[in-house]
């Protein structure tokens, strides 16, 4: 909490009464901000309490917490720095900020505005030198056929199923192996741990097009060729996933895993348990990463998928720009309209997550 | 005893990843003469590759299955990565550049010669390649110095011109017209042409653009060649673009833009659909320079552009005169590791044929076959393009049609693009390779947008020393990979 640091605050306290469990994870997610967590079990209270923060501190991990096990009722009371309320900006100020954002956020959206509108258009429209912004004629007879074109005469609708189906299956399994593969190297003590973490690390610092060729190699050995298990298996795990929910998975304090263990849960209950519900919005994050990842993905789908039938969208977008003879804008638009829509509905639907993903693991504990 | 919610997703999940792993692959399309056929295109293409190609060869071959495979620009990466695995096309589509680093590579299967030594294509066959293409062919493989692939088309840049802007500049002026443009032309009439018609509106901005074309390899290579230069060495050890014709290309291409104002460079590489092109299309640009494919887009996307297309200009005269057109080509060859090598050398004699030229001209006309008989013949001067519904003809064509009264306008300079020059005897068109030849075009590439930069003030044989100087480094890095023998 960077506005406690060096401000003058006292104390307030703020008293809930929350399953054990919500206590457990209540107290690790304000171990960043809380001055202090108190809970009352059965009469006997347990204080955890950290110093307030000086500037440029981090906040502690608070210390006198007895964890207790699920089902058992209790009190927590949960004490704040009071922060001095700060004067907001004024009026006019607020209308020039919102108004410098609404602009910014205008200029973001113009892209995808031409597009849309591009893909409405005849080709000539798209040619002409008197061309407006907006297809001629009332929005019923804009050319809504370019869609049909790119659906059916390039065949984006069957494209468009085999590249839903690997980047959701991608995205589920690469979830939960890399939440899985994180949780190991960040809370499982075994030989050759950092070791392993170091070259997994490593592949991440080769780009695919340098081991593209060994990589098509094992995978056609596998028979991971022209088939969806060569879209989806090479990225059931990937090195950027591990490391990404090993760092979310470490800020999860040992004693609740401590917690858990004294319940009697085995490690993967603990992963499922305790683990996965705290660290969710970086598998959530994750997730969008590879979602977008497998969606957009070119160069591997490429090189392995051979037959029409399974080709993914990338690959028949970039056929409608194959070539440099006859080219049709609104059908290249209306393809590319139809590829972004729906990587803006995964973001619209995780987006609160994502965000809180990507500020978890820029916090160490 | 209920197992756990935890026991349960994990095991769920555990036989999703077994499941999506273990899955049973289907077979590819296989059989005991089925030969894979690669190409890459737009969709629309099938019309031509899959149900004339394909098809037309499994009805001449009974027996014979075809499995027709269309892959995007990068198909190269496609064919490197079956090499490694050991699997190739039967026929496979490639461009030039790519030809001779293929075959050194071992993969490409040799089309003139069977393994017993008998030989195997005609010299009909051969007669009917235009000469600029058929030494281009002779390269070395594993094989042996042989032909490896036979070539579908010649793509040959040509100089567009708006005649309404011309004609529009004449009425307007009398007293200092502006000539149709001809192969005739030389770099004087087109620097004078392209001068007179730039338009300026009253505040000095520029409304017609007297010439224009896209900053890349291909303008430069075109002006290199009129002013009398060689690209490479004979045996191909040296790169030469910093002679006395490199300096004197630069300086024309800048004196355009910098002494007289009627060219604006748009120093972004060769775009489609998007650069130069489009201002020609809009009524904008008087001269412009492209190649053979951009016709039948105009003629499709701009169905009012009154303009023809006519020979490249040839260089000054007082360096002789020289008339030379850059062009590309596109081959069919057989992979090394063809499953049906006999049936795929079989295929591909049977796509240079006259009929199957006559057909790719007939349908897609984005660059003239590479068959003389073909080009000779009366189907050149026409043709009928592709509709985009067949059922409907009211929603146009993919390919715009090029009817006989078009021809003169649209298809005639390509003819004399491989006719030999009355006054040299050479051919005009040239297709630019080397072992480097992509290397060397990225370096031009950043040459013409370091040169043709308003801000530059480095001489033209500086840029192109460091060019040069590029060039031979990655050449010397080569050797050592094996590129140069």
């Amino acid at each position: 909490m960077a506005g406690v640091a060096g401000a003058a605050v006292d104390l307030v306290a703020e008293e809930v009464v929350v399953a054990a469990a919500g206590v457990a994870a209540a107290a690790t997610a304000v171990v960043g901000v809380a001055a202090a967590v108190e809970v009352v079990v059965g009469g006997a209270r347990v204080v955890a309490t950290r110093p307030p923060a000086a500037a440029g501190d981090r906040p502690s991990t608070p210390r006198n917490v007895t964890w207790i096990g699920p089902g058992t009722c209790c009190s927590a009371r949960f004490l704040w720095y009071r922060v001095p309320a700060m004067r907001g900006p004024g009026p006019i100020q607020r209308a020039v900020a919102h108004l410098a954002v609404y602009a910014i956020a205008l200029s973001m959206l113009a892209p995808f505005a031409w597009m849309v509108l591009t893909s409405l258009k005849t080709d000539q429209e798209v040619l002409s030198g008197t061309a407006s912004a907006l297809p001629s004629g009332p929005p019923w007879r804009w050319r809504w056929q370019n869609y049909t074109d790119a659906l059916v005469g390039a065949r984006l609708g069957e494209y468009y199923l085999n590249s839903l189906v690997a980047a959701v299956l991608t995205t589920i399994l690469a979830g939960f192996h890399n939440a899985l593969a994180g949780f190991a190297f960040a809370k499982m003590r075994f030989r050759g741990r950092r070791v392993i973490f170091a070259v997994t690390i490593a592949t991440m610092m080769m780009p695919v097009q340098v081991c593209f060729i060994f990589a098509y190699l094992i995978a056609g050995r596998l028979g991971f060729i022209d088939n969806m298990q060569a879209l989806v298996v090479p990225f059931l795990a990937s090195g950027f996933g591990i490391f990404y929910m090993r760092q979310a998975v470490s800020l999860v304090p040992d004693s609740l895993l401590d917690a858990g263990r004294i319940d009697g849960m085995t490690d993967f209950e603990l992963f499922w348990t305790l683990v996965r519900p705290t660290v969710w919005p970086a598998i959530s994050a994750l997730a969008i990463f590879t979602f977008v990842g497998s969606w957009n993905s070119f160069f591997w789908p490429l090189i392995v998928i051979d037959s029409a039938g399974r080709k993914t969208l990338p690959l028949g977008v970039a056929e409608l720009a194959t070539g440099r003879l006859v080219l049709s804008w609104p059908t290249r638009m209306a393809a590319a309209t139809l590829i972004t829509l729906p990587l803006i509905i995964v973001f619209m639907v995780f987006q609160r997550a994502f965000v809180r993903g990507i500020a978890l693991t820029g916090v160490k504990e | 005893m209920r197992p756990r919610r935890s026991t349960l997703a994990g095991a769920v999940l555990a036989v999703l990843t077994a499941a999506v792993v273990l899955w049973p692959a289907a077979d590819a399309v296989t059989g005991e003469r089925t030969l894979l056929f690669t190409v890459w295109g737009m969709p629309f293409e099938d019309l031509l590759f899959r149900d004339r190609y394909a098809r037309g060869f499994e009805a001449a071959h009974p027996g014979v299955r075809v499995n027709y495979q269309r892959y995007a620009d990068d198909i190269i990466m496609k064919y490197n990565a079956w090499h490694a695995r050991g699997r190739g096309a039967d026929v496979m589509r490639l461009r030039i550049t790519d030809y001779h680093g293929m075959a050194a590579r071992g993969m490409l299967r040799r089309l003139d010669m069977a393994d017993d030594g008998t030989t195997r294509l005609t010299d009909d066959e051969l007669a009917a390649i235009p000469r600029h293409l058929v030494s281009l062919l002779w390269t070395d493989g594993p094989q042996g110095h042989g032909v490896y692939a036979l070539p579908q088309d010649n793509a040959p840049y040509g100089l567009f011109y708006n005649a309404r802007i011309i004609r529009e500049h004449n009425r307007l002026h009398p007293d200092r017209p502006v000539e149709t443009p001809s192969g005739a032309w030389t770099w004087d009439d087109l620097r004078r042409a392209a001068r007179q018609l730039t338009r300026k509106d009253a505040r000095g901005n520029v409304e017609i653009r007297g010439i224009d074309f896209a900053v890349w390899s291909w303008p430069f290579l075109t002006f290199f060649a009129q002013a009398g230069g060689t690209l490479w060495t004979p045996d191909g050890s040296d790169c030469l673009i910093d002679s006395p014709a490199g300096v004197e290309a630069l300086e024309f291409m800048r004196a355009m833009s910098r002494e007289d104002g009627s060219f604006i460079p748009q120093l972004s590489g060769y775009l489609s659909g998007t650069g130069p092109d489009v201002l020609f299309a809009r009524g904008r640009t008087a001269l412009f320079l492209d190649g053979s494919w951009r016709i039948a887009d105009f003629d499709r996307n701009a169905p009012d552009l009154e303009y023809a297309v006519v020979p490249l200009p040839r260089g000054p005269e007082r360096l002789g005169g020289r008339a030379a057109v850059v062009s590309g080509c596109v081959l069919w060859a057989v992979s090394a590791n063809a499953a049906h090598p006999e049936d795929g050398i079989s295929m591909v004699r049977w796509l240079t044929r006259a009929e199957q030229a006559i057909d790719y001209w007939d349908t897609l006309r984005v660059a003239p076959p590479a068959n003389l008989s073909a080009i000779g013949s009366e189907a050149f001067r026409s043709t009928r393009g592709i509709l985009k519904d067949p059922s409907d003809p009211a929603l146009g064509y993919e390919v715009a049609p090029m009817p006989r009264e078009r021809f003169e306008s649209r298809a005639a300079w390509i003819i004399q693009t491989i006719t030999p020059d009355p006054l040299t005897g050479t051919v005009p068109a040239f297709v630019p390779v080397g072992r480097f030849q992509t290397e060397l075009e990225e370096e031009i590439v950043r040459m013409l947008n370091e040169y043709l930069n308003e801000s530059n003030t480095k001489p033209a044989h500086e840029v192109l020393g460091r060019a040069a100087r590029n060039v031979r480094a990655i050449m010397r890095r080569g050797e050592s990979d094996g590129r140069i023998p």
